[in-house]
């Protein structure tokens, strides 16, 4: 009897989302998230909040699920749930799933999240040798930043059924740094089931000043904007940078700031 | 100088890491093999042309297109609009996403535009060739590496791509992709480290016009003159009549360092007063070539300690670091990496 045997498919797919692969019959595992509904709309929300948590390219996780799970079932080894017990295998439909998502970045019109979107899935082909990251990682393919604005409730809901469940290993494991200062800059209110944070962004330490240790808001915004704003207007290498000096000043918008 | 006359200040964005990395692995150029150098040589030269050309088309051309500029989690659409005529530059840069943020630039005046909360940044502008010369040739910065990698698209239109790397911890690198025909930057990373992007500019379309009617970039074009002429004109009258470039006789030099990150010298300094401060200011200008930080001293011999930001700052890319005299507050700022700014702010000694 294997290690992953006393677990419950949900506390697998925890584990698998943490690269925590030692003891587990992969293979199974993915087959049985597969099969479950509910389980799949929870991988594809670890999808979302690992990337969000990470800072990195969002995918919009229920696609990519669904593509991987259609690519397990026209695949004959995997369905007949042939164990693989190491990172590097993997159901070559799947795989070629993924690429395909890569292929189509080619496309001649290229649009601006497709572009960021292949840089998002390089960074996952450079990480490969990490277990996280080797074949369910390497899928981050979607990127919509906008998005994780708005499904950072879905992360603070699933920040405090950690907290609920401590020792339970989930996604929310991967960032200690987001696990600890989310709930307490967070509000809480309550519902009929529990009491959940009420978190307005998942990374807003890069929309103001903020003091890089606190990661608290600075007492003088507007006098290191008015700095900055004399700083690049003064600049003699604004052009050198490539960053379009006044993209960050239209890229503001006053409501953010509402503290 | 800058007038602010907002409801709240303009703050410019935004954010921290988009864990991106290249599209391209850029192809190392090596000085250290000797059968190599002459063309290692040829290539750190071709790519650091590249980005002297960049410079100059993207203040030069005529071009209309949409990007994508992305900090960390804040990812906006923008449209921009640039001619470069015998009558000078002009630009206008528009948010696409949310409130229809704006800033409209010629050679009087740069005006940022905050419509639905009537918020209103008017800024003098600078002409270009008033700003301090970069005196270093990219192709003999010896601070940074500079590389050519595998062509690639961006737009539908082909693009080269030059990385440029750092030799230490004291400046970002950079990754360029240059429109092949124009010269003009279609995609851009700043980078901390090798992989890590801090901030990203991604055109999707872009065009580049024979001319660009001037009256595209009048201010009230696109807003309804009833709503815009109550609030906005009066704010650009105000700051059109008390706005003056830095003249020669503001010219100073009072601030001197003890040390300074290797690569960066002084390029200017002026002393002048500036909005919100008690006392007179001395901004200084420093580059290594490529980035650009500022060191502003305050004069002021008493002040709130608790609403000045003391130690380090960060927004997205950008850092500041205040450090408190007994006669004056010290805030450098700069595109550049914490330990930058740390160092020079703790190095300057004021000359009074």
């Amino acid at each position: 009897m294997s290690k992953s045997d006393n677990l419950t498919d949900e506390q697998k797919l925890s584990q698998l989302m943490d690269g925590e692969w030692q003891g587990l019959n992969s293979a199974e595992c993915v087959a049985g998230i597969c099969a479950d509904d509910a389980l799949r709309a929870k991988w594809a929300r670890y999808h979302i909040i690992r990337d969000s948590l990470n800072n990195e390219p969002v995918q919009t996780g229920q696609a990519l699920v669904n593509r991987i799970c259609a690519a397990i079932g026209s695949e004959p080894s995997y369905s007949n749930i042939t164990p693989f017990h190491t990172a590097d295998a993997r159901p070559d439909n799947a795989v070629q799933a993924l690429q395909n998502d890569t292929a189509q970045l080619d496309a001649e019109h290229v649009s601006a999240g497709a572009a960021l979107q292949q840089a998002g899935t390089q960074i996952d082909k450079a990480q490969s040798n990490t277990p996280r990251s080797s074949w369910i990682g390497s899928a981050a393919s979607g990127f919509a930043l906008a998005a994780s604005v708005a499904l950072v409730t879905v992360v603070g809901m699933n920040l405090f059924e950690k907290q609920g469940a401590p020792g339970a290993p989930t996604i929310a494991n991967v960032d200690g740094s987001v696990t600890g200062t989310v709930p307490e800059a967070a509000a809480f209110v309550k519902n009929d089931t529990a009491t959940l944070p009420v978190v307005e962004f998942v990374a807003n330490t890069g929309a103001y000043w903020v003091s890089p240790n606190s990661s608290e808001r600075v007492v003088d915004e507007e006098r290191l904007n008015m700095l900055l704003a004399r700083h690049i207007e003064s600049s003699p290498t604004s052009s050198r940078n490539g960053l379009l000096p006044y993209s960050g000043l239209v890229g503001y918008e006053e409501s953010r700031t509402e503290r | 100088m800058v007038v602010c006359v907002s409801k709240t200040l303009a703050v410019f964005c935004l954010v921290g890491a988009v864990s991106i990395s290249s599209s391209v692995r850029a192809q190392s150029v090596s000085t250290d093999n000797g059968a190599d150098s002459a063309e290692a040589l040829t290539m750190t030269q071709q790519a650091s042309r590249l980005v002297e050309s960049m410079a100059i088309a993207m203040n030069t051309l005529n071009y209309e297109g949409t990007f994508v500029h992305a900090q960390g989690a804040t990812l906006t659409t923008m449209h921009i609009l640039h001619a470069s005529n015998k009558n000078g530059e002009f630009e206008r840069l528009k948010a696409l996403d949310g409130e229809a943020r704006e800033v409209i630039r010629n050679n009087s005046l740069v005006t940022c535009i905050w419509p639905s909360s009537e918020s209103v940044v008017v800024s003098k502008s600078k002409q270009r060739d008033l700003l301090p010369q970069v005196d270093i040739g990219l192709a003999n910065n010896e601070r940074y590496v500079f590389s050519l990698g595998m062509p690639d698209r961006v737009a539908g239109r082909a693009t080269h791509v030059v990385t440029v790397t750092p030799r230490d911890e004291f400046r970002y690198g950079y990754r360029f992709w240059i429109d092949t025909q124009t010269d003009m930057l279609l995609r851009s990373m700043l980078l901390e480290g090798p992989d890590r992007p801090v901030e990203q500019v991604v055109f999707t379309d872009i065009s580049y016009p024979d001319t660009i009617d001037e009256s595209l970039f009048d201010i009230m074009r696109g807003h309804e003159r009833s709503e815009i002429v109550s609030w906005l004109e009066p704010k650009e009258v105000e700051a059109t009549s008390t706005l003056t470039a830095v003249s020669p006789s503001e010219q100073a030099n009072r601030i001197s360092f003890m040390t300074l990150p290797d690569g960066y010298h002084k390029t200017s300094e002026t002393y002048s007063s500036m909005e919100n401060s008690d006392g007179p200011v001395s901004h200084v200008m420093l580059t290594d070539g490529m980035a650009s930080v500022s060191v502003y001293v305050e004069h002021v011999a008493a002040y709130d300690r608790s609403a000045i930001s003391l130690g380090p700052s960060k927004m997205g890319a950008m850092n500041a670091f205040g450090v408190s005299t007994e006669q004056a507050v010290i805030t450098v700022v700069g595109e550049v990496p914490e330990a930058t700014v740390r160092s020079i702010a703790e190095s300057v000694i004021i000359d009074e």
